[in-house]
């Protein structure tokens, strides 16, 4: 069980990096 | 002209494929990429300009020289991200950047674009996948209802599949295999082809970009004109960029993600590693593994017999520089062939017969030194060349000693030249054995490889990158121990030749205790037996001296690795001068790759799935259907790949308690790891004594099927006795005895 949740812990890490990443290069494309 | 035909016909057909190949990407490279040629010479001009420059500016010459590497290139390539070209634009923009990104409607504005992009790709998971699936599902299904006992019968659909794969995929895999193949052997292609993609993609010339203004910017230190070096490589990569498709670029990522994450996997097993060695170093020179069943024991005495072996390697390997830098100008390397000549010839075998050797030759070398006379010179060089295969200017294996010297002062004591050579010649008797190191009761498998060229051979010992087709190539095993030799009193056998054999290495004995016996066990035996047994055969006044056979240059190359359920299994006289390692736990296994989480969640999820549904449909029918088919080869590659990735990459983290062999210390916590491609890779066998429980089973004439079950939940008096159990016997005679006195009472 605490492996699982740590699995989908470091899963939203991974997406939430991704969204992170995501905005950087969205602005940049605006300027 | 008949010959050139001849030879053009024997020319393998790969080739012209091959070629038309290159020449294809030659084409590409003329029609699709003719900005590259003008960039290349671009390049080149910017270098022959900044090494004017630098010669200019480096001798203070008067002549003109502009370094065109600062100026923008010719070429109209939009860069990536469409950076600007000049630093007060890019400093402008980068204001602009922050500002804009710390604003709430910029944010909103990617939340929307976000929703967007989700709703685009849940759309395609609704309407597509899904469906897709759900689909595949309710037809397999049907699949299921339907039983049969069709055992191992093709479906016509899997039939023709068969017959497709047959004719199409199979011939076109076994083809690209043995092109690749081709191509390996025949590497000028593959490089080539390297080559002009690398021109396409301007890789070279920002490579040569790179030279023209480093030689610019280490004589002008000019800040200002780096950031024009950024703009033109943004220039230069937007064609990569542009040309290469995303699906190309997801797939090169996730490729550099595999090499990233196992490049990791592998430093960390190192490290790991390293933390092992640190361990086995602080153990003393016997040490006992003790735990209950199942705890690993065997494993981590294989582990460490195996990290033990490459430390006394390694540990040889060091001495040896140390010993070289004794004696700086020595001709070592005629040294080392005539080791390998005398080990050729078996006058060495051993470390006591290495010294022997040397100090054979130190003689000769001092006799004629000292008569100094040319005859007596002359006859000993003769006699060494025919008996040891030696011939060398002098009888110092060409060493100048005249002009060098043969002594060494190490500001503790001085030494002669003969005394470090026979040390150094017992280290490199070590160092080079080829055979195993380990001396054990059981088989381990060891894959050391020494590479040699006829100078110093190296050793490769690396435990993790071993290809598992290729490790019976090369294997080698441990040399089965002669307890004799570990004997320094009574022998088993008097006239054993291998009684005195024993003088370095790692001697790893599993179940001690069994072999050994503790007092309680010896109790009937005496040390005035006729017969050889524990107690008078000298084995632990052996264990007592062994580092004085095995060491040289103060280290004792040896190690005893012992294992054992319990430590009073072994009597207290051997048991007191060991460390007693408890495995307290064996942890679960880990993997030391990391970024596997999404992989394995994935293959969780397919594989209990598939599970479940191949055994129903084994329970259902026996045929085999192209659905099921399918399914089980993704499932099987998927399986595999998640197990190869486990098998290279998975250690396990077994908890020590170490204490001292008198059992009268305190406790301390310690750790080490198993890792799964070091030790489970044919290493040794768990059930290393299964052999003597094969015969046993072979004599039997019955089976479990075969011996008789209980009538009832409760056994009956006569089920009972079948047991020929102590208690149930013991049982019966108190019941017996009792019966009788009764009967004696009433008679």
């Amino acid at each position: 069980m605490k492996k699982k949740l740590l699995n989908v812990l470091k899963i939203l890490i991974i997406f939430a990096v991704l969204f992170l990443v995501g905005y950087f290069v969205f602005t940049a494309k605006k300027v | 002209m008949e010959k050139l035909k001849e030879k053009i016909k024997r020319i393998d057909y790969r080739h012209y494929i091959a070629f038309f190949i290159t020449i294809g990407f030659v084409l590409v490279s003329i029609f699709v990429f003719p900005n590259a040629y003008v960039r290349i010479c671009e390049g080149f001009c910017d270098l022959w300009a900044s090494i004017k420059f630098y010669v200019k500016e480096l001798f203070a010459l008067e002549f003109d020289a502009y370094p065109s590497v600062i100026d923008k290139s010719k070429v109209g390539f939009t860069p990536i991200l469409g950076l600007p070209a000049t630093w007060e634009e890019f400093a402008a923009l980068f204001s602009k950047y922050w500002k804009l990104w710390a604003t709430t409607s910029n944010f909103k504005a990617y939340l929307v674009a976000f929703g967007n992009f989700m709703f685009r790709f849940s759309q395609i998971l609704l309407l597509v996948v899904v469906p897709l699936f759900l689909f595949s599902y309710i037809f397999f299904l049907r699949y299921l209802s339907k039983h049969n006992n069709d055992f191992n019968k093709d479906s016509k659909p899997l039939k023709f599949t068969k017959w497709l794969a047959t004719k199409t995929y199979i011939p076109v895999k076994g083809w690209t295999k043995q092109f690749v193949g081709f191509l390996k052997d025949n590497s000028i292609y593959f490089k080539l082809w390297l080559f002009v993609w690398a021109f396409n993609f301007n890789f070279i010339t920002i490579f040569i970009e790179f030279l023209a203004f480093y030689l610019f910017f280490v004589i002008s230190f000019k800040t200002n004109t780096i950031y024009m070096q950024f703009y033109k490589l943004a220039c230069d990569l937007s064609v990569v960029i542009a040309f290469v498709p995303l699906v190309v670029w997801v797939v090169l990522g996730y490729m550099f993600l595999c090499w990233w994450r196992k490049k990791i996997g592998y430093s960390r097993l190192n490290h790991f590693e390293n933390k092992n060695c640190g361990f086995i170093n602080e153990r003393p020179i016997v040490i006992m593994l003790v735990g209950t069943m199942g705890k690993k024991k065997t494993t981590a005495i294989t582990d460490i017999a195996l990290s033990q072996e490459k430390m006394l390697r390694d540990k040889a390997f060091d001495k040896l520089l140390e010993n070289d830098l004794k004696f700086p100008y020595f001709s070592w390397i005629n040294l080392e062939n005539a080791i390998k000549h005398a080990m050729k010839t078996h006058e060495v075998y051993n470390l006591a017969t290495t010294r022997q050797y040397i100090q054979k030759l130190a003689y000769f070398f001092y006799v004629s030194r000292d008569l100094d006379d040319k005859q007596t010179t002359k006859s000993i060089r003769r006699h060494i060349k025919r008996r040891f295969g030696i011939d060398h200017k002098n009888l110092c294996f060409d060493y100048d000693y005249s002009r060098y010297g043969l002594y060494f002062d190490d500001k503790l004591k001085v030494v002669d030249l003969w005394q470090v050579i026979e040390t150094y010649a017992q280290l490199y008797f070590i160092y080079i054995i080829q055979s195993s190191l380990i001396i054990s009761n059981y088989s381990i498998r060891t894959d050391n490889l020494l590479a040699d060229n006829g100078n110093f051979p190296m050793w490769d010992s690396d435990f993790f990158k071993r290809d598992s087709k290729e490790i019976d190539a090369f294997s080698r095993h441990a040399h089965i121990v002669d307890f004799d030799a570990l004997r320094l009193g009574r022998k088993l056998v008097e006239d054993n030749k291998n009684k005195d054999s024993f003088d370095f290495g790692v001697v790893n004995i599993t179940e001690v205790g069994k072999e050994r016996k503790n007092n309680l066990e010896l109790q009937e035996k005496k040390k005035k037996d006729e017969t050889t047994n524990q107690k008078n055969d000298g084995f632990n006044d052996w264990l007592k001296m062994i580092r004085h056979s095995a060491t040289v240059d103060n280290f004792p190359f040896v190690k005893v690795i012992t294992d054992e359920q319990r430590p009073e299994s072994w009597g207290a006289d051997a048991r007191d001068l060991t460390e007693i390692v408890h495995i307290d736990r064996s942890g679960e296994t880990k993997l030391a790759m990391p970024f596997f989480t999404l992989t394995e969640m994935i293959y969780s999820f397919v594989f209990s799935k598939f599970a479940k549904l191949y055994y129903k449909y084994r329970f259902t029918r026996s045929d085999n259907t192209l659905p099921m088919y399918m399914l089980k080869k993704f499932t099987a590659i998927t399986h595999n790949y998640y197990n190869g990735i486990y098998n290279t990459f998975g250690y396990c983290k077994l908890d020590l308690k170490v204490e001292n062999g008198t059992q009268d210390g305190q406790y301390s916590d310690r750790e080490y790891f198993l890792m799964h491609k070091k030790i489970y890779s044919k290493r040794f066998s768990t059930d290393c004594f299964s052999d003597f429980f094969t015969n046993k089973n072979l004599r039997s004439p019955v089976g479990i099927d075969d011996l008789l079950e209980y009538e009832s939940e409760k056994a009956t008096f006569e089920e009972l006795q079948t047991q020929n159990s102590y208690f149930i016997g013991d049982l019966m005679n108190k019941q017996n005895e009792d019966g009788k006195e009764r009967n004696g009472q009433f008679d």
